[in-house]
């Protein structure tokens, strides 16, 4: 076996092993360099295979492909939630039956189909139409929602020196707009067209803070949803970010210390999106965000945690969200 | 066939059922990707170069996969489809950075227009002769001289070489015959060795 019959079979084999080789080997020292010198590079190769995927990694394409549903609609995304909108009106109709029991008078009870078929309607606001109404309108809180994901957008583009692709807006807009209706259907929340005209005596039994809220803010976002009907969890999203903080919530990766923290909306991850703090034994913070980009947060995230939440954060890896709505509204 | 055991069967075989997919499922879907994306993220990182660019790839292609879906046909395994499509993805990222890469040297240089495969947009290594072979140095090498192989090389390497896939795998994902892929890895580790000469000394 000549040498360069030797180098053509260490690269199409990957080795040199077979008998003819070996016995070349024995009498060609630089022959059995490369061969070394292949032994390494392919162990070096297959050490950059393992190189770790970021953390957030799932998470972005699992939004990715949220936001992407027939026609790119979040609404008809929804639509394949079917055994968990069947559980959530499952749970609906067993609180209402809870009013309904609670109630002295036995009021008029709302048949299941139109119960199930309004919460369709309220679980899917058409987010496309809806933004392009608040943003045109009054700065109701839906065109605060709006504005930050263009800011977002535009933090993005910023960033990378690229217009964000048009995929990528859909993510920010579904990021949005879809949690709006996922809080509603999570918490079990009726939305106000059901209980409000079909059992009103239901609605004060079982719900009255829910009716407050709806009483209360914002009388231009009854026309940024269709027909009338905004979940109650878009509303409060909505007010609390027109107060400019949101409440975020930090926990420890793989489970245990949870920690609330008060964030400008400016330096908070968006409803849905997911962020990525680490502590460091040496004081530094970084943040990372659904994007994999570093954010601005730490200096926030400083004045937003108290002394004591400090002393108590353990270091480590967090993940930074936006903390589910708290159920009592503010007096 | 009840869910649990058509369910027992899928995992048994490794892959998420089909029929659940095909249907929208969204929990089988995210299934998918869990089993699926370390891996086309490192081929992205691999043949990219970029992690940035690894990433917004590996996004694209679980949103190929989740369009193409119900057009798979069962013909091929799942994850040589996948792949398959993560690598159409590469290959035209490259495409356009390489593109874009020429546009921007079109006024300083004459470009040939023959359309060859350009490698990556990397600076030269010329590694020193103090550069030791061994660890983090070596995987330094090791990914500019990867980046300094043609596309078609570097994807022979990385899937054989990186990513440890079997010469008939190769030959699915790539789409030509087992007597290709033998010749196009020996060609690429061959020019893979030849770009790591300098390292060695």
């Amino acid at each position: 076996m000549t040498c360069e019959e030797l180098r053509a079979l260490l690269d199409t084999e990957g080795e040199a092993s077979s008998p003819a080789a070996r016995a070349h080997l024995e009498g060609c020292r630089a022959c059995s360099r490369e061969v070394e010198r292949w032994r390494l590079a392919q162990a070096a190769l297959r050490e950059l295979g393992r190189e770790p995927a970021p953390p957030f990694l799932h998470a972005r394409i699992m939004a990715h492909v949220r936001a992407e549903a027939p026609g790119s609609r979040p609404a008809a995304w929804l639509r394949g939630w079917r055994a968990p909108a069947l559980a959530a009106v499952g749970a609906a109709v067993v609180i209402l039956g809870l009013g309904l029991y609670r109630a002295v008078t036995p009021p008029p009870v709302t048949p299941v189909a139109e119960v199930a078929d309004s919460r369709e309607k309220a679980a899917a606001p058409e987010p496309a139409s809806g933004f392009d109404k608040g943003a045109a309108g009054p700065p109701a809180p839906a065109a605060v929602v709006a504005d930050r994901v263009a800011t977002a957008a535009r933090r993005q583009e910023a960033a990378d020196g690229t217009p964000p692709a048009a995929e990528e807006k859909h993510v920010l807009a579904a990021a949005a707009a879809v949690p709006t209706a996922g809080i509603a259907a999570a918490a079990g929340e009726p939305a106000r067209d059901e209980l409000g005209a079909a059992a009103p005596a239901a609605t004060e039994a079982m719900a009255p803070r829910a009716s407050a809220d709806l009483a209360g803010p914002a009388p231009g976002v009854a026309g940024e949803t269709r027909g009338g009907a905004p979940a109650v969890g878009t509303l409060r999203a909505a007010e609390r970010q027109v107060a400019g903080v949101v409440r975020c919530r930090l926990q420890l990766e793989g489970g245990g210390d949870v920690v609330e923290v008060d964030l400008p909306a400016e330096g908070a991850p968006l409803p849905e999106e997911v962020w990525s703090v680490t502590f460091s034994p040496d004081g530094r913070i970084e943040v990372l965000d659904a994007f994999g980009r570093t954010r601005q947060a730490p200096a926030l995230l400083q004045q937003g945690l108290s002394q004591t939440q400090r002393q108590q954060l353990r270091l480590g890896r967090y993940r930074l969200s936006q903390a589910p709505v708290p159920a009592t509204p503010a007096p | 066939m009840p869910w649990w055991v058509s369910s027992r069967a899928a995992t048994l075989e490794g892959e998420v059922s089909l029929a659940r997919l095909r249907a929208r499922d969204e929990a089988a879907f995210e299934e998918l990707v869990g089993r699926h994306e370390r891996e086309i993220f490192q081929l992205a990182r691999r043949l990219l170069g970029d992690r940035e660019e690894a990433l917004d790839a590996t996004q694209e292609v679980f949103l190929r996969v989740y369009r193409g879906l119900p057009r798979f046909r069962a013909d091929a395994s799942l994850r040589t489809w996948i792949w398959g499509i993560a690598l159409n993805v590469c290959r035209s990222r490259l495409a356009s950075a390489a593109r874009r890469l020429q546009q921007r040297l079109a006024p300083l240089e004459t470009v040939d227009a023959e359309g060859e495969e350009s490698p990556l947009p990397l600076p030269d290594p010329a590694p020193g002769p103090e550069q030791a072979a061994y660890g983090a140095e070596l995987r330094d090498a090791l990914e500019l001289a990867l980046a300094s192989l043609t596309p078609e090389h570097r994807e022979a390497v990385v899937l054989r070489d990186v990513q440890g896939l079997e010469y008939e795998e190769m030959a699915a994902v790539l789409g030509c015959p087992l007597g290709t892929v033998k010749s196009r890895l020996g060609r690429a580790r061959a020019a893979l060795r030849q770009a790591l000469e300098g390292v060695w000394r």
